[in-house]
């Protein structure tokens, strides 16, 4: 008998291991590309989807990837008719709100290539993430593609 | 002053005003031209100073270049991974678009960098050939770029970072038509949808 009283108690608590990133997530990551470029581009840009599902403000601090020396988080914006670039020291995104990462827009600056990086391969990114004065790590996946999701 | 004589008054004003409406609106009647979403059509198409560039296949590019075709020029260099494919990307889909439904306009695409030093001729063959091969790359002597830019009343500037540097520069599309000289400007942030329409209205109409 008492076994049997044990036994959905293990099953939760295995389920809870399981499924607990799914369930605790925080902040989700989709339609992640690199714009594929010639070869002996020193410099590529990444374009994704920030989600933040939690109730508190997330700030992206840092990415970083096995297969480039450097990556940045930069702004294209036009300006009196001037077209700029800015680097953004950290992304916020609101709770329950989207930012997107959109050619023309913010977009990573991929830096120094460590491989050679083709089209269709998938790109490492590990993203570093402040909530609740907490330094958290995403790591995610960018597939190399020449002009996006259609 | 009787009522009669506040009347008159008033409906001189009104005639004065009109007239005034009328010839302000004239110069725009008189030329009819249609008007773009994206950017403006010059007054009169402006004739440019010769320049002397070279394209990715070692030809020249001058004055004479853009004539006989409608043109359409943007500047940029290729270590810039996201503003200049996106627009090489954006006008290569108008291009296509030209193509199937204007098939008898003659219709080009340039980039001209600002970026010499890093931007030989082999360099922008292999750039341009990867994401446009119909388009032409130019580029030149750090004189013949100052020269042609400032007819162009283009800005660009260095801005040096810890690895390399970048260029803020002009963001227009340069239109020129057939006969060579400036036509029209229009800004590439707009979507494909808004520049394919303007480029129609120019093709259209002129």
């Amino acid at each position: 008998m008492r076994t049997k009283s044990i036994k959905p108690l293990i099953l939760i608590a295995f389920l809870s291991i399981a499924f607990g990133q799914e369930i605790f997530a925080e902040l989700d990551v989709n339609d992640s590309w690199i714009r594929s470029a010639p070869p002996n581009s020193k410099i590529f840009s990444g374009y994704l989807k920030f989600k933040n599902v939690s109730p508190n403000e997330i700030t992206i601090k840092k990415m970083k990837s096995n297969a480039f020396d450097q990556i940045e988080i930069h702004s294209s914006f036009i300006e009196d008719g001037i077209s700029s670039m800015r680097k953004i020291d950290s992304l916020r995104i609101p709770e329950n709100s989207e930012v997107k990462l959109d050619p023309g827009g913010y977009h990573l600056m991929m830096m120094s290539p460590k491989k050679e990086i083709k089209e269709g391969n998938l790109v490492e990114l590990i993203i570093y993430y402040k909530t609740l004065d907490r330094i958290k790590i995403l790591r995610s996946d960018a597939m190399v593609l020449r002009d996006g999701y259609e | 002053m009787n009522r009669r004589n506040i009347i008159f008054i008033v409906l001189i004003l009104f005639g004065i005003t009109g007239l005034f409406t009328y010839f302000q609106s004239l110069p725009s009647l008189l030329e009819k031209k249609p008007s773009l979403v994206t950017g403006k059509i010059l007054t009169r198409p402006m004739e440019i100073d010769n320049f002397e560039l070279i394209d990715q296949n070692n030809e020249v590019f001058n004055k004479k270049s853009l004539v006989g075709s409608w043109t359409v020029l943007f500047f940029g260099y290729t270590n810039c991974p996201d503003v200049c494919p996106t627009t090489i990307y954006k006008l290569a889909e108008i291009k296509n678009g030209i193509k199937e439904d204007l098939p008898s306009t003659s219709f080009n695409t340039v980039l001209v960098t600002l970026d010499p030093d890093r931007d030989s001729t082999e360099r922008l063959d292999e750039y341009i050939g990867y994401f446009d091969e119909t388009m032409l790359g130019v580029t030149g002597t750090y004189e013949n770029i100052q020269s042609f830019t400032s007819s162009l009343s283009v800005f660009y500037q260095r801005i040096n970072k810890d690895q390399g540097y970048d260029f803020n520069h002009t963001a227009s599309i340069f239109v020129f038509d057939k006969d060579g000289s400036l036509f029209a400007t229009m800004s590439p942030a707009n979507t494909v949808g808004e520049l394919e329409g303007d480029f129609f209205t120019i093709l259209n109409n002129f």
